[in-house]
Order: structure tokens, then sequence, then C-alpha cells
């Protein structure tokens, strides 16, 4: 059964699967890994809400990655973010998808994905994954699933250090709207019956930014990342420094990482070329490869330092 | 636009586009069509048409859209496929649009193991689900059929054992798709899991139960080896002895799938007088209404195929599948209509796609470069069931020995039965993958021998009249031609060798048949017959049976009748879809059909009009030799100004039979190949030859390549209709690029296919096709029709190899595994401690 709330607290206290644009909801349902009823969120006001606030940028849960990517006040005051929305999927995808469900999508495993299989996601005892194929899957061991996380969105909006908003006011953050990646069947950790109705950013830094998103991907366009990265960067006022670094990968752990150690080398250093590849390496320290996912280190540091090069061209 | 499937949402996107941006640059277009799939065009006609309309092109012209070639009235014209309007507004129906009263769906349930014994199958509880009409198992449909009639392993549904995870276990009709899943969840299966043989060495040992424990005679069989195949010709140790340079090395081709984007789709209705008709997304028609008769033992009359338009095949619907058997048993069982949609993963199950091939090559060249000797060992992972597999394991040693001359070849080739889903015919068939080892080898030689890569091919090169070193006769081939367009348009004299570390090119070239001369159930009857009958009111019909899937072959039959009678196209009707009314055609596969075809419908274009020619002339009463034909009238060479419409020449030459005018062409198979057993395998009427040219980009610290532009230049003999033979180049040399970059079909450690969905098939979007520059090369073939040959599965081959040779050149090091992904290249770099 298909339901049309008129109001988010009506979509809210109903049971079933949440649909915005739709795009990985339908998936599940045709895969026969969801077949509860369908709480479609249509006709809730509010949820396409675009608002200028005192406290940054609010942006409603419905509001699609198309629209994202190309509003120039995004653009201009998060680039990341907006070149995150652009770069993931096809412009199909991208005009249905949703910000929220962006957010909560599930993992592209094709054993979770396999009608007739029972992996750990789906309640079973052990991650198919790890003994099976897993040529795209982590190479950071967080958890016992091994599935990339799937949202790009996750981890730009982790380096914006959004907030998500409940239906009930509260506020998340990424990291805990994620969790630590250490329960398989949890790919987030919104709470049953509760529902995001928008994405709070705090305001921009005042003196601006430097800012690249970037994925290593086999195919140039519509597909899952092998390992992507959004950089931001503050220097100093001369521009000889880097005063600050906020650097979230994605594509290589059951969850986005912060890479907290490469962002403390950073500052402090002349944002160089010579900088970047020296440090780039920092960003597997840690890593834990499966048996076909060793490759990705090698990946990594050339991405990690095409980034930082990519958001310096900013500052030309 | 070919098949036309992905067109409506081609044109969406398009428009979005051109609402927003008047004049937008191909990055933007490619952009915006990023997220519409096409396994035809390689998006190169698709991209040139959204440019048109942005400079606001009339693009809606009346068919024929430019001038022929010299010396005809249209062929070699730029045209409209006649289909191309009607796909677009959602006209023309594929199979899955078409209802029927009452009808039922199907669905079919399958193997969640590799291989296991069925125990038992309980339906009771899914026949007492409301809603179901039907249901069966294998044990309704025993007899086993292939499309190679000496083959014959496998059923409809199992009977005593699956083969794959989704091999074919039960069927349902119920009054919807969703009732008919219900259905399938209740059906009980034991099952006794067997140890699964995955691998080719596993294969090979043979130590476990046997995927097939019988043969195709019902006697045991021990081991999994489903074909070999061993030939030698010529002095090949003397050869490699004579050898100054000697390449050596194992060469692994993955697999991969056509990935149609249509789906196949099969109704089945049978008649109150017991006459089946099968509606089908299919290929070979008439070897389907074949396989129907056969297994569900009704006489051949009595099975009527109707084939809709195709939203793609690529060979993966060249032969019976089982929704075809399914949905015409359970129409008879439910007296309905029964309808049977694979989802995109039951395409990917069915496969019949790519053999993974592993190839242990040597090749061994003069010093000046003329190959000496090459020696071929193959294994062909064939998956559960043999399909083309004897043709196949065939045609990976026999198609090897051309475009470039092989004075001393030896091969063996081996075919196994693996429980993974069956692998058959793909663009290309059997050939691709011996093709890329060879090439590569070629390129390895070369830089060994100091010779340039194009040159080495040059001197090795086969031309029109030779024959090969195994017996197959070669009427016209334009290496050569080829490799100079590819040279000069690709600028490589100026540019090979000179781009900076990353950046490469690399060549290649092949031949591929058009048509065998050896027909899959051998008979003295013609491969393919045309029949012409003409109507008062000016159209003639053509019946023929050739599947357009895509390709054209329809607006082939069109061109070649119009060019012959002088009629406007418009005025000829295409007959093809229906097995009761037209006669028959063999199918689209080996890229036969313009040959064939294009021979029956000449001949039976001449034979109408001789006796138009006749008529006129005795209604004129002048000389037959004064009557001059087309384009569009017909008229007295001596009295130019003396003419008639071709309506006209039709009404009298039916006044002057006195019945309504008709004629027949058939193409009839002659004797081909070499005198030893095998040496009609390969033997073709006419070889079409292409060189490729490759432009890379290889990130070495993320070894992700790049192909920035393709150069295709393909020898077809005559382009009869240019706009569709550059476009069977452009699909073909963008399926290459795919296979070489990205696809693959693999399974799991417990035969669960990896690449269930489009997503993770990996195909090429518009973004990752580069600008391919397809250049026809003709040659004016001595057998085709008006000097045409093949087009639609040659222009793939060399794509593979050209690219392979440009990474080398870019970054220096041999990939000689496919896909040549992220993961792969880097490792090949750090091994050879280039990074």
């Amino acid at each position: 059964m298909i339901t049309f709330p008129k109001s988010i607290e009506a979509a809210a206290s109903s049971p079933g699967q949440r649909r915005a644009g739709g795009t990985d909801v339908q998936e599940l349902r045709h895969l026969g890994i969801r077949s509860d009823d369908l709480v479609d969120l249509r006709d809730c006001p509010g949820l396409d809400r675009f608002e200028q606030a005192e406290d940054g940028l609010h942006l409603g849960a419905g509001i699609s990655l198309t629209r994202i990517a190309q509003d120039a006040a995004v653009k201009e005051q998060y680039p990341a973010l907006a070149e995150a929305a652009g770069g993931l999927a096809t412009p199909q995808i991208r005009n249905r998808a949703s910000l929220a469900g962006s957010l909560l999508q599930e993992v592209r495993c094709w054993y979770y994905r396999h009608p007739d299989q029972q992996c750990a996601k789906k309640g079973g005892a052990v991650c198919l994954a790890r003994q099976g194929d897993h040529l795209y899957h982590s190479c950071f061991d967080t958890g016992v699933c091994v599935a990339p996380h799937p949202s790009t969105m996750a981890a730009a909006l982790w380096a914006y250090d959004a907030l998500v908003e409940l239906d009930d006011a509260s506020l998340l953050d990424i990291p805990t709207l994620l969790g630590d990646g250490t329960d398989p069947r949890r790919t987030h950790h919104l709470a049953p019956g509760r529902l995001v109705v928008a994405v709070h950013l705090p305001p921009p830094p005042p003196k601006g930014e430097l800012a690249a998103y970037g994925r290593a991907i086999s195919r140039a366009r519509a597909e899952w990342p092998l390992a992507e990265l959004v950089v931001r960067l503050g220097l100093d006022k001369k521009g000889e420094k880097i005063d600050w670094a906020r650097l979230v990968m994605g594509g290589v752990a059951n969850r986005p990482l912060r890479l907290s150690v490469l962002e403390e080398a950073l500052v402090g250093q002349p944002p160089t070329d010579e900088t970047f590849a020296r440090l780039a390496p920092m960003a597997i320290e840690g890593a834990k490869p499966l048996p076909m996912t060793g490759y990705k280190l090698r990946i990594i540091p050339g991405l990690v330092r095409e980034q930082l090069l990519r958001a310096m061209e900013g500052a030309a | 636009m070919q098949c036309g499937f992905c067109q409506p949402g081609m044109i969406l996107s398009a428009h979005a586009l051109l609402e927003k941006t008047a004049s937008p640059s191909r990055e933007e277009i490619t952009a915006a069509l990023g997220g519409n799939l096409c396994r035809c065009t390689g998006y190169t006609k698709i991209v040139e048409a959204v440019q048109r309309v942005a400079r606001s092109e009339d693009i809606s012209k009346g068919l024929v859209q430019g001038p022929p070639a010299e010396g005809f009235s249209i062929l070699g014209a730029r045209a409209r496929k006649p289909d191309g309007i009607g796909k677009a507004v959602g006209e023309l129906p594929y199979t899955d649009d078409i209802a029927l009263p009452r009808m039922l769906h199907g669905r079919i349930l399958r193997s969640p193991y590799a291989h296991a014994r069925i125990l038992s199958i309980d339906l009771s509880q899914a026949l007492a689900l409301p809603g179901v009409y039907a249901a069966v198992v294998g044990a309704d449909l025993p007899k086993a059929y292939c499309v190679i009639p000496w083959t014959p392993d496998e059923t409809a549904l199992c009977t005593d054992k699956v083969r794959y995870v989704g091999d074919g276990v039960a069927a349902v009709a119920a009054v919807d798709e969703e009732t008919a899943d219900a259905a399938l969840a209740l059906i009980k299966v034991e099952y006794e899991v067997l140890a699964p043989v995955l691998d080719l060495d596993t294969a090979e040992k043979a130590a476990g139960v046997p995927v097939h424990e019988r043969d195709w005679k019902g006697r045991p069989r021990l081991d999994n080896l489903c074909k070999e195949v061993a030939l030698s010709f010529g002095e090949v140790d003397e050869g490699f002895a004579a050898a100054a340079a000697v390449v050596e090395g194992e060469w692994f081709y993955e697999g991969s799938s056509h990935a149609p984007i249509e789906p196949h789709c099969a109704i089945g209705t049978w008649d109150a007088l017991g006459r089946l008709t099968l509606y089908s997304s299919t290929q070979v028609p008439h070897y389907l209404q074949r396989a129907l008769s056969e297994v569900l033992e009704v006489p051949l009359d009595r099975v009527r195929v109707v084939r809709p338009a195709i939203g793609g095949a690529f060979g993966g619907k060249s032969e019976p599948f089982d929704l075809e058997l399914c949905a015409a048993l359970l129409s008879k069982r439910a007296g309905r209509p029964v309808k049977i949609l694979y989802t995109r993963e039951e395409v990917f199950l069915a496969h019949r796609g790519r053999h993974p091939m592993e190839m242990k090559l040597r090749v061994g060249a003069s010093a000046d470069g003329k190959i000496t000797a090459v020696e071929n060992d193959l294994r062909l992972d064939g998956g559960a069931y043999h399909s083309f597999g004897m043709v196949t394991t065939w045609y990976s040693g026999q198609l090897l020995t051309g475009p470039v001359h092989l004075p001393a070849y030896r091969f063996r080739s081996r075919r196994f039965y693996t429980n993974k889903p069956c692998c058959g015919p793909k663009r290309g068939h059997g050939t691709v993958q011996p093709r890329f080892a060879l090439e590569c080898a070629l390129d390895e030689l070369s830089e060994k021998l100091g010779i340039d890569p194009i040159d080495l091919r040059r001197r090795n090169a086969l031309v029109s009249g030779d024959e090969t070193i195994n017996g197959q006769s070669i009427p016209s081939l334009g290496l050569l031609q080829c490799l100079e367009r590819v040279e000069t348009l690709s600028g490589w004299k100026e540019r090979r060798g000179k781009l900076p570390f990353g950046k490469g090119l690399g060549v290649a070239c092949s031949m591929y048949i058009s048509g065998t001369a050896y027909p899959i159930h051998p008979t003295e009857l013609p491969q393919s017959g045309v029949m012409l009958s003409a109507d008062r009111s000016g159209i003639v019909r053509v019946a023929c049976g050739a599947a357009d899937i895509g390709q054209g072959s329809d607006a082939m039959l069109m061109t070649v009748v119009s060019e012959v009678l002088g009629i406007d196209p418009d005025a000829v009707r295409v007959e093809s879809q229906d097995t009761d009314r037209a006669p028959v055609d063999l199918g689209s596969y080996s890229s036969r059909v313009t040959l064939m075809c294009g021979i029956a419908a000449q001949e039976a274009a001449m034979g109408m009009r001789q006796a138009m020619i006749s008529a006129l002339a005795g209604a004129w009463q002048v000389d037959e030799a004064r009557i001059g034909v087309g384009p569009g009238s017909w008229f007295d060479l001596q009295d130019p100004g003396r003419h008639v419409g071709v309506a006209e020449v039709l009404r009298l030459a039916e006044i002057a039979a006195g019945r309504p005018l008709v004629s027949a062409g058939g193409f009839r198979t002659r004797k081909l190949g070499g005198k030893y057993q095998g040496g009609t395998i390969g033997a073709s009427p006419a070889y079409s030859t292409t060189a490729h040219v490759a432009e890379v980009s290889v990130d070495p610290e993320t070894g992700i390549v790049t192909v920035d532009k393709l150069w295709a230049a393909h020898d077809c003999g005559r382009a009869l209709l240019p706009t569709l033979v550059e476009g069977q180049i452009e699909g073909s040399t963008a399926m290459g690029l795919g296979e070489a970059l990205f696809e693959a079909h693999t399974v799991d450690s417990r035969g669960l296919l990896a690449q269930p969905s489009l997503l993770e098939a990996c195909l090429g979007t518009s973004v990752e096709t580069p600008p391919i520059v397809a250049s026809i090369v003709e040659t004016i073939d001595p057998v085709g029709p008006f000097g045409a040959k093949e087009a639609g599965e040659g222009p793939l081959h060399s794509t593979i190899p050209a690219i392979a040779n440009a990474i080398h050149d870019a970054v220096g090091v041999r990939i000689r595994r496919t896909p040549f992904s992220p993961e792969r290249v880097l490792a090949a770099l750090k091994e050879q401690g280039r990074c």
C-alpha cells in the first residue's frame, strides 16, 4: 500500500518505507529486500525548503541533487558540496534523488542486493563479501560489513560539519547519523519512525576556503567510486601556509572516513605539490585491505594529491 | 538510430538540455545523455543528431537525404532508417509492448545453487494460490535441444540437475507478475548440493562430479571437456626455428555479456486449431520455430514465430531460450496467452556472451618483420551448456589466419563446461579473444624488431584474391587501405612515440566473415529467400525472414529492391516479422544478412525488373535494350522525354502477365573452404577487414585508462547505406572499448553472478565513449550484392588490442588481461617498475 501523508507529522507516524525520489527505494523493492508499505513524501510541505538562516543554509530533505549541484549560493558557499552533488550518478538520477535519500540509501553490495543471499546486513551470520568477490569493497576494516558506505553526500556534508534536522526538531551530526560501522545491519542510525526533514550547513568560513571533490572511478560516470575525497583548505593571510584542513574520504570503508591525521599534518605547511605528494600517503595509514582491494591503497595517495592540487587551483 | 530502444529517453534528455543550453558543447551533450545507456551506436550518431538539432538543421526531410554513389540511383546515399520515426514516437511495438486479450504473465523459478541435483519439486502450494493458472517443471518438456543440432544438452527447465545459479527449475503463469512471483516463492524444491566447477583448472582436472554426466548421445561423461579442436597448417616448427624474434606469453580475455537494452521477452498463444504463435525478441526466428516444433512436439507448419521490433541483440538472442519454450507450454496448459519478460538479472543469467578465454600464444618473425609461425593453445570457459560451443571452439582457431598472413599455424582449442551462465556468440563470435592476443603479440614483435607496428602489418598483409594458410579464399580484402586510412587520420607518423609519458597511440587490425558457407542445419535449401510481389497501387512488397535487430536489414532490403527497380524506397514495404508470411532466412548472426539476403533480394528484384522491362518494351513497341530504369520513373533511352512512373510500369507488367507480379530470389550455398575436417568452418563467401588506432591517456598514479579518441577504418566492400555502416563501425568500436576497459561477467566462489545489473555490468556511457572516427573503405567485393560485405561485427575486434597497444605506448606496460581496469594497470606498472 502507498500512502501520501499531507504533513511531516503524519509522515513520521506512518509505518513503512519512506519514498522521496525513489531511486534506491524502487530497486530495493524490486529485489524483494523491502516489501513493507510505502510512505510517499510527495505531498509533505516543507521538504523543499531552501533557507538562508542566521546559522547558515538550511536545505530541505527533499531537495534534488541537481538543485544542490547547480544552485549559485551552494556553489559559492559550499563549493565541494555542489561539486560532489554534481559528480555522482547520472543526470537522471540527480534530477530525481533527494538530499536525505542520498544520505539514507543502502549499500551497493551485490550480496546484499541478491534476493537469495542472507548477508550480515540482512541478518545473516557473516559478511558474504568478505569471503567472496569484493573487488569494489573496503580497504579499511571498520566493521563486519565491508561494503563501502554508498553516500557521497554524507562525506561532503561531514566535511562541512552539517547537521541533520529530524521531524522532532532534534539535530544530529553526520558521524552520529552514520554510526561507527560496527553494526553490519545499520547503514545509518536514524531511529525507527524518525524522519529527516532538513540539513543545516553552518556559515562558510569568513576568509573563504579552497575546496574540491573528486573520485577515482573506472568509468567516467554512472558508477560508485573506487575512492572519493572531499577536500577543504584554509590558508593564512599571505596564502603561504595551510591554516586549517578538512578531508573526508568515501568509497573505502563502511562509513566515510575523516582523515584527521593528515589534516593535522597539513596545517602549517606550504600548500605546494611537494607537501601534498609527501603527505598524501598518510591517507592510507591504518588501512587493512581485503585480499582483492589492496589496489585501492595505491589509488588513494594519487587521489588525495590530485584533489589537494585541484583545491589550490581556486587560489590562482 | 539503430534498435531505437533507447531513443525516446535520449530524445527527452536531449530536449531537456536544449531547453537550457541552445548551443551545447560535445562535453555538455555527453554529460546530459550520460544516464541513458545505448548499446548500438557508440553514442556517436546520437551526439551528432543533438548537434544538428542545436544548429537548427532540418532533419525531418525524406528518407533519402543525400546523393547516391556514382552510377546508382539510391545505393550509397545518406538515408534515414525507415523505422526511425515509428520508434521515436513509440509507435512500433517491441515484444513487451504487445498485450493480447486474456493474457497471463509467467515467471521462472531459478536455482540458488551452482551445481545440485534436484531431488523433488512440489508445485501444489503454488498451484493453489488464487490467480495462478499453470505451473510446469522440467519433466513437462523433457526433450533436450540446442541451436546446434548435434549437441542437444539443454532442456527448457532442468530435469535432473541445476548447472548454474539461475538455471530454470519451474515456471508459473498467473494473472500478473506479482502473483507469479508469489507462486514461485511457494514452490518447494529439494536439492542435493554438489561441488561446483567454477574455473578452467577445476574443469580440466575433472575431480568432482562433471557438469554434464551424460553426453549428447546419452553416454556417460567423465570429464568437463565439451569440444576439442587441433589443427596444424604449414611447417610450424621450422617457422619458429627460422624466426629472428619470438614473442610468447599467456593472454586472458574476460567474459562479457551483450546487455541489450531490451530484455528478452516472449508471448505464447495457441489458436483453436492447435497452432502455436510465439512472439519473441529473437535474432533467429527460424531456429526458434524449429526448436519449438521439436521440444513441444508440434509439426513445424503449426508453429509461427512473430518477431516484433528488437531492442538490441548482438548475439544474445540468437538461440532458443527457456522463456520462449515456457511461454509456449504455459500458454497451452492455461488456455490463454502467456507473456514472460526477463528481469535485467535474468538477461545476464541467460547470457550466451563472450567466452572467457585463456591463450598461450607464440609468434615468430624474421628480422624483416615477416611472420614465420604462430602457435596458439586455447582454453575456453563455456559455462553450463553447449550453445554454439562447437562453433566457438572452431572459430577461436580457424578465423585467425587473416588479414595478416600466417605462413605456418598450429592451434589447439578446448572448450570446458563450468557451473556458470552459458557462454555463446557475442558480436565477433569466438575470435575477438585470440585476435586480442595475436595483435598484442604483433605489437611486441614490432618493438623487438624495431619496426613500426603499422609497417609490420603491411609486410604481412593479405590482399584481394589471396588464400589463407587454412584454405579460406578471400575475394576482396582492403587491409592496406584500412591501415593507410587510420595512419593518416590519426597523425600516426607525426605523433607516435613522440607523445609525453602517459599518452600513447596503438594500432591493431582484424578480419571477419560475411556469413558462413556451412549453415547450422546442413541443408541444400537456400540459406535465404526473398519474395517480391507488386501491387497495382504502386508498392512492392519484400518478404524475407531476415531479423532486423536494429542493424537495419529491413533498410538494406528496401534499398536493394529500390535500386534494381528504380522505385522510390517509400513504395517498398518490407515484411520480415512473421514466419507464416516471409520465406526463411536463417537469422541475423555471423554477419550474414547483407551478403546473403542482399543477394537473394537482388536476384528477386532482377526477375521482377525483367518482367517490367518486357512489359514496357511491349507497350511501347520498342526493343528491350531501350528501356531505362529509374530513379523514380522508367524511360526510353533513345527518347528520354518519353517516360512513365514505376507504378505504371508495374500495372503494365501485371496486365501483360495476367496475374499479380511476383518474383523470388535465394542465396544458395556454394562449397567453400579447405579439404580437411573443419575446413568448411570459417569459410565465408567474403571477408571484411578493419584497422583501428587508439589514443589513450593513462594516469600512472591511479591506473585509470582514458581513451581519448578512436579511429576505425573498415572495409565493407561497398557501403549500401553508409550511415548504417558507420553506425555499425561506431557501435562495434564502442562495444570493444567497453570490453577493453570496463566490462566483465564473472561469478564469485559460490557461483553467484557478480554483475547482475546494468550498474555492475559497467557498460560505457556517452561520457567515457570518446569521439570515434569511422571511415569506410570500399573494395567492391566480387561476391557480395553490389560488392557489399560484412560491417556489423568485424569492427569490434581490433579496438581492444589497439587500446592495449596504446597503453604500452603511453606508459610502457603490457596488459595481457582484460579488462584493463585501474587495479590491473597499477599492478602492471608496479611489476614492471614504471611507478
